[in-house]
Parts: C-alpha cells; sequence; structure tokens
C-alpha cells in the first residue's frame, strides 16, 4: 500500500497536465454530440431547439441502415474467420519450434506495424486490372476470367476493406491469444493429457474457457477498432464517391455532416452509433460469459 | 503448453511458414515493383526487375514532397511521444503511488479512454479545435495524439508504477528526500523498461495515424506522411514504380521501430490485456 501521504500542491502538480490534455481533447468530444444533437446546428451557428428531430432523420435515413450493415458484417467476417485464425495461430504456435515461432510471429504481426495508408495502398495496387498482381496471379492458376476490378463495384468494394482489415489485425489478434494462452500453466494441460484427453479436447474443455477474459478484451478491441473503421475505406477508394453500399458508418457519418454542414445530424448520427457500439460490446461479453480466471 | 503430438508440429509449421510468407508477399511484391519501370509493371508483375531502377527512388523525394511530409510526421509523432511520456508518468507515479482520495477514480478515467468507440468523436474533435482555432495547426493534432495516446501508456506505465516496493520512497524518504527528488532520482531511473514500451508503442501509433490527421489537416506544408502518400495516389496516379517506392520509404521507420524494439511492442500488447 502506498504509504506517503501528499499534500494536495503535489498531487495535483502531478496530475494536472495530463488531467487536462485528456479531459479537453479526448473526452471533450464526446460532448458536442450529446448537446448539440438536439439543436439545430448548421454551419456551427446554433439554433433553436429541435428535441428529437435529428434523432426521427436518423431512424428514417436508409442509407445508415446500409452503412452500419456493412460494418456488422466486418464485425461478423472478424468474428467468423479472423478471430479463430488467429486462434488457430497462436495454438500452432505453441506447438512449433522457436524458430518457426520467431519467424512467423514477425511476420504476421508486421501488417499491424504498417500505415493504413501503405497497407491499402499496396492492396489497391495489387488489384489493379491488367497490372495487378492479384490478376496475375490468377492467370497463372487459370482462374483470371473471375477477376474484377472489386474495389469500383459498388457491392465489392467493402468486402476489398475487409480483407485488409483482417490482415493486419490476425497477427496483433494473435499475440493477444498467445499471451493468454502461455499464461496457463503447463500442468493444467498435463493433467489432462495424463488422463487421455485428446489435443481437440484439450483445447475447447480447458485452453479455450481459462481464456475468457483474453477472449473478451480481443472481443473489445475488435468491436470498437472495427465499428470506427474509415480509413481503409477512404484510401482504398482514394475519394471517388461510389456509393453508400461501399461506405464505412464513420464514414458516411463524416460525409454526412460535412457535405451538408449538419452537425446537428451528424451528432444525432454519432451518438446513435455509440450507443449500438457499446451495445455490441455489452452483447458479446455476456456471450463469452462471466469468469474471473485466476491461477493458484 | 504442449501438444504432444509429432504429426500436429509438423502440419503447424509448415502451416505457419506458408502463412508467414502470405503475409510478407505484398510487401515483397511492393519491393520488386519499385525498382521496375512502368512498362516492365505491366509485362512482368512477378519476376525480377531487369533492370534495378534507382530513380524511382530519387523521384520519391524530388516529385513527391517526400521529405517535407517526413519531417512533419516527425514532428507529430516526436513531440506528441515526448508529452505522452511527461505527462503520463507524473500523473500515474500519483495514482500508482501517492496516497490520496480519488487515486483510484482517477486512474480509471483515464483507463475509460480505452473502450471509447472511435468514430465517435471525430465530429467533436473538429468542432472543438475550430472553436479553438487550433485546427489545420501543428500544437492542434499534436495535442489531440496526445490525448488518445495517455489511456494505453497510462495502463503500461501505472502496472509499472505498482509493481516497484513501496520501500523505495521509504527508505528515499529516511535519508531526507523530498517528493520530486525521490521521482527524479530514485524511481525514474528504474522504470525505464516501460518508458521505452510506452515511447515505442505511442511513435509508432502516431506516426502511423491517418484518420485524424486527414479531418484537421487541410494545407500542404501541415501534412503528415501517410496523408502526403496518399495525395501521391491522386497527383501522380500513373508513376506505379515511383508510387511503390515511395510506399516502401514510408515504411522504413516504422520497420526500422519495429525489428530494434519488438519486444517492446509485444509487452505493450501484454501489458493493455493484463489490465483488464
Amino acid at each position: 500500500m502506498p504509504i506517503m501521504k501528499k499534500n494536495r500542491r503535489t498531487v495535483l502538480l502531478f496530475t494536472l497536465p495530463c488531467l487536462l490534455i485528456f479531459a479537453v481533447f479526448g473526452i471533450g468530444p464526446l460532448l458536442p454530440p450529446i448537446f448539440y444533437s438536439f439543436f439545430d446546428y448548421k454551419s456551427f451557428k446554433l439554433g433553436d431547439f429541435t428535441g428529437f428531430a435529428n434523432y426521427f432523420k436518423v431512424f428514417q435515413d436508409k442509407a445508415f441502415g446500409v452503412v452500419l450493415l456493412n460494418n456488422l458484417k466486418l464485425l461478423f467476417w472478424q468474428f467468423l474467420i479472423g478471430a479463430p485464425l488467429s486462434f488457430a495461430c497462436a495454438i500452432m504456435i505453441t506447438a512449433s519450434g522457436p524458430k518457426v515461432r520467431r519467424f512467423f510471429k514477425t511476420a504476421s504481426f508486421l501488417p499491424y506495424v504498417l500505415s493504413v495508408t501503405v497497407v491499402c495502398t499496396a492492396w489497391s495496387m495489387m488489384l489493379q486490372p491488367q497490372w495487378g498482381v492479384v490478376q496475375s496471379l490468377m492467370e497463372a492458376i487459370g482462374i483470371g476470367h473471375l477477376y474484377r476490378p472489386w474495389i469500383s463495384i459498388p457491392d465489392t468494394s467493402f468486402n476489398v476493406a475487409i480483407i485488409t482489415v483482417i490482415w493486419q489485425a490476425i497477427g496483433y489478434n494473435m499475440l493477444l491469444y498467445y499471451a493468454g494462452i502461455k499464461a496457463i500453466p503447463d500442468n493444467y494441460l498435463e493433467s489432462a493429457r495424463i488422463d487421455g484427453a485428446s489435443m481437440w479436447q484439450q483445447v475447447f474443455h480447458i485452453t479455450l474457457p481459462l481464456l475468457k477474459e483474453t477472449l473478451k478484451f480481443v472481443s473489445i478491441l475488435m468491436i470498437t477498432g472495427t465499428m470506427a473503421m474509415i480509413a481503409n475505406v477512404k484510401i482504398l477508394t482514394n475519394g471517388a464517391r461510389i456509393g453508400e453500399k461501399a461506405y464505412s458508418t464513420v464514414l458516411y457519418i463524416y460525409d454526412k455532416a460535412f457535405s451538408s454542414m449538419d452537425f446537428g445530424y451528424g451528432y444525432a448520427l454519432t451518438v446513435v452509433y455509440a450507443i449500438i457500439c457499446f451495445c455490441i460490446v455489452l452483447i458479446v461479453n455476456k456471450m463469452i460469459g462471466k469468469e474471473r480466471t485466476e491461477y493458484v | 503448453m504442449r501438444f504432444n503430438s509429432k504429426t500436429f508440429k509438423w502440419i503447424s509449421s509448415a502451416f505457419l511458414i506458408v502463412l508467414g510468407t502470405g503475409f510478407l508477399f505484398p510487401l515483397l511484391w511492393l519491393f520488386l515493383t519499385s525498382f521496375k519501370g512502368n512498362s516492365e509493371i505491366y509485362s512482368d508483375p512477378l519476376g525480377l526487375p531487369d533492370v534495378w531502377l534507382f530513380e524511382n527512388y530519387v523521384n520519391a523525394f524530388t516529385k513527391f514532397d517526400f521529405m517535407k511530409y517526413f519531417f512533419n510526421s516527425v514532428v507529430y509523432a516526436g513531440c506528441g511521444t515526448l508529452l505522452v511520456l511527461i505527462c503520463v508518468t507524473l500523473f500515474t507515479y500519483a495514482t500508482a503511488r501517492m496516497d490520496f482520495k480519488g487515486a483510484d477514480k482517477l486512474q480509471k478515467f483515464l483507463q475509460f479512454g480505452l473502450v471509447i468507440p472511435g468514430g465517435s468523436t471525430l465530429l467533436g474533435i473538429y468542432t472543438i479545435l475550430l472553436k479553438m482555432g487550433l485546427k489545420n495547426t501543428y500544437p492542434g493534432l499534436i495535442l489531440v495524439y496526445v490525448a488518445h495516446g495517455i489511456p494505453i501508456a497510462a495502463v503500461i506505465m501505472y502496472g509499472f508504477f505498482r509493481s516497484l516496493p513501496f520501500s523505495m520512497e521509504e527508505a528515499a524518504a529516511l535519508d531526507g528526500a523530498g517528493t520530486f527528488t525521490t521521482f527524479f532520482k530514485v524511481i525514474l531511473p528504474m522504470v525505464t523498461p516501460a518508458l521505452t514500451t510506452v515511447a515505442v508503442t505511442t511513435a509508432l501509433t502516431m506516426w502511423n495515424e491517418y484518420t485524424l490527421a486527414s479531418i484537421l489537416l487541410d494545407s500542404n506544408k501541415l501534412k503528415s506522411l501517410p496523408i502526403g502518400i496518399q495525395s501521391f495516389m491522386t497527383s501522380r496516379g500513373g508513376d506505379w514504380g515511383g508510387m511503390a517506392a515511395a510506399l516502401l520509404l514510408a515504411c522504413i521507420p516504422t520497420l526500422v521501430l519495429y525489428l530494434c524494439f519488438s519486444e517492446q511492442l509485444e509487452n505493450a500488447l501484454v501489458a493493455n490485456s493484463g489490465m483488464k
């Protein structure tokens, strides 16, 4: 227990700079949406109090529904493919020798370390028609006729964004899972193995349940990260407006607010979006279940 | 944790090697492309370049405003990281090791920043900076970056500070040291590993950041590297070799940081998860 009692002035001196910056620039930005969404707030001029008018507009906004579904699609694929793949890789790493482990850790974390701009520009170059590497590879193995300029087609454009997100996230999530797995004491699995449990049984009945907190944590990160996705779509489509089907939620909100300068509406969209994110986190946490893990 | 199956070990290793190479493939392709001229890129996308065109790299400096964007990114990431280090170290020293009411609450307040949904602050940040006259300025973006970097830095530093024995301050006090002397001469030297971890993580994040910079920076002379690169695409989209070269050049600082400090980066990840 800390035993040094400090006078108020010392404490303030130590904590104030950090607190100020965080409060103003970190928490502060949450306030305008909550307040101004109830007003007519266009071009930064405060108009009349409009109550829930902006919110009614949100619920009638079909395009908003489309972009929300896009983000949910992204989340779905992350949970269906991204997370299990990361987890499987984490397990495989524990079974592999040190050289392979080193190699894969470095290789898979590398995408995460790169800037979103580099990643998405590189991918959009690879997917270029005619000279892009993806098309060449497809032609080389005989499926060249299946190639499409996916990025420029409204229906498939967002799927490319999904791929770039997952590509960057796999290594990152894998390392988190790996840290959780490493923390499990060896004797838990030893005793299971001695009792005759197969590998699958070990993973599903011992490892996974013990990882609940790690799973929850990774899920929260995945949800807040993917719901906020805006850069990937922006860079891949390079500013071309190909319709809401290709947009992510945040990009849509941002675009809507700036194109009409109706920030009151943009704020209402923001609040609804934040509430939805929060609900998703709660639901996923409930699904994973309550368990405080402590190793004796 | 051991799975005692040799077959599994072989299959895993094979799979991981293939997947790992798959991860590296886009970078390898970029590397090859960056040395080719356009015609070769079109005709032979997968092969080694016939002629290694170093001029693509030279062009990156002369035709793209590479150095300007690079310098800006250094300013943003450098100042931002420094500020985060100073503010957070002071703050978490207080919450972790000083006895005062509300220490817990203050720390939790900062950590709350980790769960705020990313996109919900964009419009708010724009409005606040606009009203403060900080939009499209160096300090404006830096302060926003600092606010975003504070939560994760606080988690790492707090954990580390807590792990030091409290007898340190006792001993220092017995020797007659005041608060500041204790902090600077006794505690600080002991937390350098954590400081490195925070510095590397924060700098990396700020260097790579795109969204906030694209919203808050209008004028070309302030643009950071990620934003600048994107404008290369639009202004000189036809020069693909040059584009690849510029992308790789932009990667070099992050790659260097990563290869030198991969251990710290991993620690940052783990610290984050341990705390929840």
